[in-house]
């Protein structure tokens, strides 16, 4: 798409929703503010609602309390069909019985758009994704990562206000995932779109997003830009949701430190702080070992580069280990 | 061929034998069918070439005689008007059916398909009491001045259809609802992101997606409602007369043989090329089963948290008021036989048994009864039988002759009764067998076959080959596994096809009319006698039996199946 289509999506502001099942509450006074073109991921793991949240955006489900606005406007009275979402399901949705072209029509046949207008934006939202040539294939006839690049293109073509995207790459294999990662990332871009985007995927966040907020039933435990969670995670439960932590206590208080920025050996001696403990595992991943090791009454988990030496270390060697103030993540 | 291969030969055999197994029991349910079904038929196929005026004479006069002509128009035209009818009908119940709990879904179901187990004769003689001019739906209407004056409901077009429509419609609610069942949730919400509403939802996914199973249930709904004979003869006038009327009356009344078989030709091909075309665009699995649509991460649809839109609700109030009218003639008769007024009127003043006194105290009902009962003795062991068998034999082939056989199988639900039954009575009065109950046992196992095969069919399709296999493997020989592997893991599917064996012969009519005389006719026969001429109120106590002992069977049958899981 070229430049002068530019959409710039909208904001999107919760305040206070509350939802619940009977008696089980699944979001509690859940407040949020994703800014305009911005791409919002909802992390967290099964259960935490996640999904729900979703709902409530879209307008399948009222909230039982609080105020949904978007681009400023109270979206409480609004139906699912005039809320000019766009969505994006795990199993794709697609309508079986029309073409991948009337698919990607069917929403601006909804929005009585011209027949030429609405060609051509077909063609473009079709070319956008990669598809230009498969626009006459029924959905059954298509792949995985096909079906999902025409619920996308679906999704886009009515140039929606916000993007929901529930767990979109689930079904698809790694490489797959990763390519569309790349694909939707440019696009949102390129678009300037508002996305909200969920997933249990903690790499997938970390990649895609300008603002990941980690759920955790039905609250939000933290939320921020990736490099805020990874590095300064405000608990334990963040820190380890989104990679392998340790936790030492330091005269400063308690803390957290990844494996990655953990030396050992020699390297240790010259850091800020040196423990030293005995090696208990050593597994080999590649490009890196992750070394175990018992430091008083707990483990350390270390990964260190493998370069020429993969017998470095070996079970039940004494080792030193070290780490930089730089590196330490104060936990509360 | 050399002397010596004989025994490498016989080895061959036995070889052949137990690669195929048991493929050869498929043998006596054929040679059953053969000589019971296709003969008579054909031999009917034959005679209508046999008249005396030249052999495409009674050809000739369908087309020429107004009066045939008119009759196929008629046929053709019901059998258009109830197919509509049932189609409108079965939306709203299946739409109801698919957003309410399981649970209740499965109690509608059951509802839907009361009044199709219910024999046919009893469901007419309530719609008669319903709707004739002084019936019961007219009294309501005149009481509450919607009506200024009775007006007749039956013995006209408007009897016919409300007959047919009622006891055909399952066949298209039961797909439908799986159709509705097999929509993805995540289908409606995309849709309605991209901005439909109710009405776009409903035409623009709704309907393409439920017209397959609509399509299919149709089409069945079509050519059954072809070969109709009994409600169109007692809930029609003289111009709703159907096709299977005329070959009954050149049957009885004309003694002309040949017309009888010609017209027989003429609805068999219609019915056949029906039944042909279903197989060939929807194929045989859609006939009975449910050809839900399954896949991954399928939500079935449901009402939405924001609670049904003013066209759902629409919805429910006309599925609930279609429920009624599936149940309404069952229902009636209960009240009805309590009354002591011999006019049938309703609501009944006084409370009394004399109806079912009445009953007692006569010894033909009685008597048919037991007919009926000694004639289902012969039925229901033959039909189960060999429809077992022929399910058994059917699962050991493959390819073309497996196909074949299948539809042998099922072809005699296909060929209109009045077709069969004529056809048996020409073959069986030179043999003596109308006299007794063989004559009427026999060709009820002819109807009913078709129930047992489907129902073991299916069951041998849950069956695990490798139980089998296993069981050989461990030294049993094939009679044993048979007796203590398979049976038991089929037996709840035979079960089910006996007692649909058995409904099937304890309601049929058509063949009763033809194939016993007046001492051993039967309680339908019987009822059939009683309901062509007047309706007395002892009808109603009869009915009222009749419909607790299908209750009563069809209980069983949950009772059988629930043991299973
Ligand atoms: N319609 C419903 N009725 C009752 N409970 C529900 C309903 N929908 C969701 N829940 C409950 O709400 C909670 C949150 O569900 P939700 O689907 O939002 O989780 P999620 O974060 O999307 O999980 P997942 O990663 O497994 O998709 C769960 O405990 C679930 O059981
Ligand atoms: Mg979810």
């Amino acid at each position: 798409m070229t430049g002068q289509n530019t959409v710039l999506g909208k904001s999107v502001r919760l305040d206070a929703i509350r939802k619940s099942y009977g008696t089980t509450t699944v979001l509690r006074d859940l407040s949020l503010d994703i800014p305009a073109g911005c791409f919002c991921t909802l992390l967290g793991s099964s259960g935490s609602g996640k999904s729900t949240l979703l709902k409530l955006i879209a307008g399948f489900e009222t909230p039982d309390a609080g105020v949904i606005r978007i681009g400023g406007n109270d979206v409480g009275k609004v139906p699912v069909n005039r809320r000019n979402i766009g969505m994006v399901f795990q199993n794709y949705a697609l309508f079986p019985h029309m073409s991948v072209r009337h698919n990607v029509s069917f929403g601006l046949d909804m929005r009585r758009i011209s027949p030429g207008e609405s060609a051509r934006r077909v063609d473009e939202a079709l070319e956008m994704v990669g598809l230009d040539d498969l626009a006459d294939r029924r959905p059954r006839d298509l792949s995985g990562g096909q079906q999902q690049r025409v619920a996308l293109a679906r999704a886009l073509v009515i140039r929606p206000d916000i993007l929901l995207m529930d767990e979109p790459l689930g079904a698809l294999d790694r490489a797959l995932r990763q390519t569309l990662q790349v694909q939707i990332r440019v696009i949102q871009k390129e678009l300037g779109i508002t996305v909200i985007f969920v997933t249990h995927d903690q790499e997938e966040a970390l990649h895609m997003s300008d603002q990941i907020v980690l759920m955790r039933q039905g609250a939000i435990e933290q939320a921020g830009s990736p490099w805020e969670l990874y590095r300064q995670p405000k608990n334990r439960f963040v820190a380890s949701f989104l990679d392998e932590c340790n936790y030492v206590e330091l005269p400063s208080g308690p803390a957290g430190i990844r494996p990655a920025r953990l030396r050992l050996g020699a390297d240790a001696r010259t850091q800020d702080h040196v423990m030293s403990g005995r090696v208990e595992r050593v597994t080999f991943l590649g490009a890196n070992m992750r070394v175990t090791a018992r430091v008083g009454q707990a483990d350390v988990v270390a990964l260190v580069p493998t370069e020429n030496e993969p017998d470095r270390f070996s079970v039940g060697q004494l080792v030193e280990i070290g780490f930089a103030d730089a590196d330490v993540m104060p936990i509360a | 061929m050399s002397r010596e291969s004989a025994v490498p030969r016989r080895g061959r055999l036995r070889a052949a034998v137990m690669r195929r197994g048991a493929a050869w029991v498929a043998l006596p349910p054929t040679l059953f069918l053969a000589a019971l079904f296709a003969l008579p038929v054909l031999r009917l196929l034959i005679l209508s070439f046999s008249d005396p005026a030249g052999p495409f004479s009674p050809y000739w006069r369908i087309v020429d005689i107004p009066a045939y002509r008119t009759a196929l128009l008629t046929t053709v035209g019901i059998g258009g008007l109830v197919t509509v009818l049932s189609v409108l009908l079965a939306y709203p119940v299946a739409y109801l059916m698919a957003t309410v709990p399981p649970r209740v879904a499965r109690l509608l179901g059951l509802c839907v398909l009361l009044p199709f187990w219910t024999s046919a004769l009893v469901r007419t003689t309530a719609w008669i009491i319903l709707l004739q001019r002084y019936g019961v739906l007219n009294t309501l209407l005149v009481d509450s001045h919607l009506l200024r004056h009775p007006v007749s409901f039956v013995y006209n077009l408007s009897g016919v259809l409300i007959g047919m429509s009622h006891v055909l419609m399952p066949f298209i609610v039961f797909p439908l609802y799986n159709a509705f069942r097999g929509i993805d949730q995540n289908l409606i919400h995309a849709a309605e992101t991209l901005g439909a509403g109710p009405t776009t939802l409903c035409r623009r996914v709704f309907l393409p997606l439920t017209a397959p199973g609509v399509a299919a249930g149709a089409t069945i709904v079509f050519m059954s409602a072809l070969g109709y004979y009994i409600t169109p003869a007692l809930m029609g006038g003289p111009a709703q007369t159907m096709v299977a009327q005329l070959i009954s009356f050149n049957v009885e009344e004309q003694l002309d043989w040949a017309m009888a078989g010609a017209l027989s030709v003429v609805m068999l091909l219609a019915s056949l090329l029906i039944f042909f075309l279903f197989q060939a665009v929807f194929g045989l699995d859609r006939l009975f089963g449910d050809a839900a649509p399954s896949g991954r991460g399928v939500v079935p649809f449901a009402v939405g948290a924001r609670g049904r839109s003013a066209s759902g609700r629409a919805m429910l109030v006309l599925g609930g008021a279609v429920l009624l009218f599936l149940l309404a003639p069952v229902l009636i008769v209960f009240p009805m036989s309590v009354g002591s007024s011999p006019f049938l009127s309703f609501p009944p003043q006084h409370l009394s048994l004399r109806w079912y006194h009445e009953l007692l105290a006569r010894p033909q009902w009685l008597a048919s009864a037991w007919n009926s009962l000694q004639v289902a003795a012969i039925a229901v062991p033959g039909a189960t039988l060999l429809g077992t068998m022929a399910a058994l034999g059917v699962s050991r082939l493959r390819g073309g002759l497996a196909r074949g056989l299948e539809v042998l199988f099922i072809l005699p639900m296909i060929v209109p009764p009045i077709i069969l039954a004529v056809g048996l009575y020409y073959q069986m009065v030179p043999l003596g067998l109308i006299r007794g109950h063989w004559g009427l046992g026999l060709g009820h196992i002819v109807i009913a076959l078709p129930f047992v095969f489907l129902s073991a069919q299916a069951a041998l399709r849950g069956f695990d080959r490798n139980l089998e296999r296993a069981a050989l493997g461990l030294g049993a020989s094939w009679p044993t596994m048979f007796r203590r592997v398979m049976l038991p893991a089929i037996g709840p599917g035979v079960a089910a096809g006996a007692i649909f064996a058995f409904i099937t012969s304890f309601d049929d009519v058509i063949l009763a009319l033809f194939l016993t005389d007046v001492r051993g006719r039967t309680l339908p026969r019987l009822i059939y006698e009683n309901v062509s001429e007047e309706i007395s109120p002892t009808i109603t106590a009869v009915a009222v039996l009749v419909i607790l002992l299908t209750l009563l069977t069809l209980l069983l049958n949950v009772f059988f199946q629930k043991d299973t899981r």
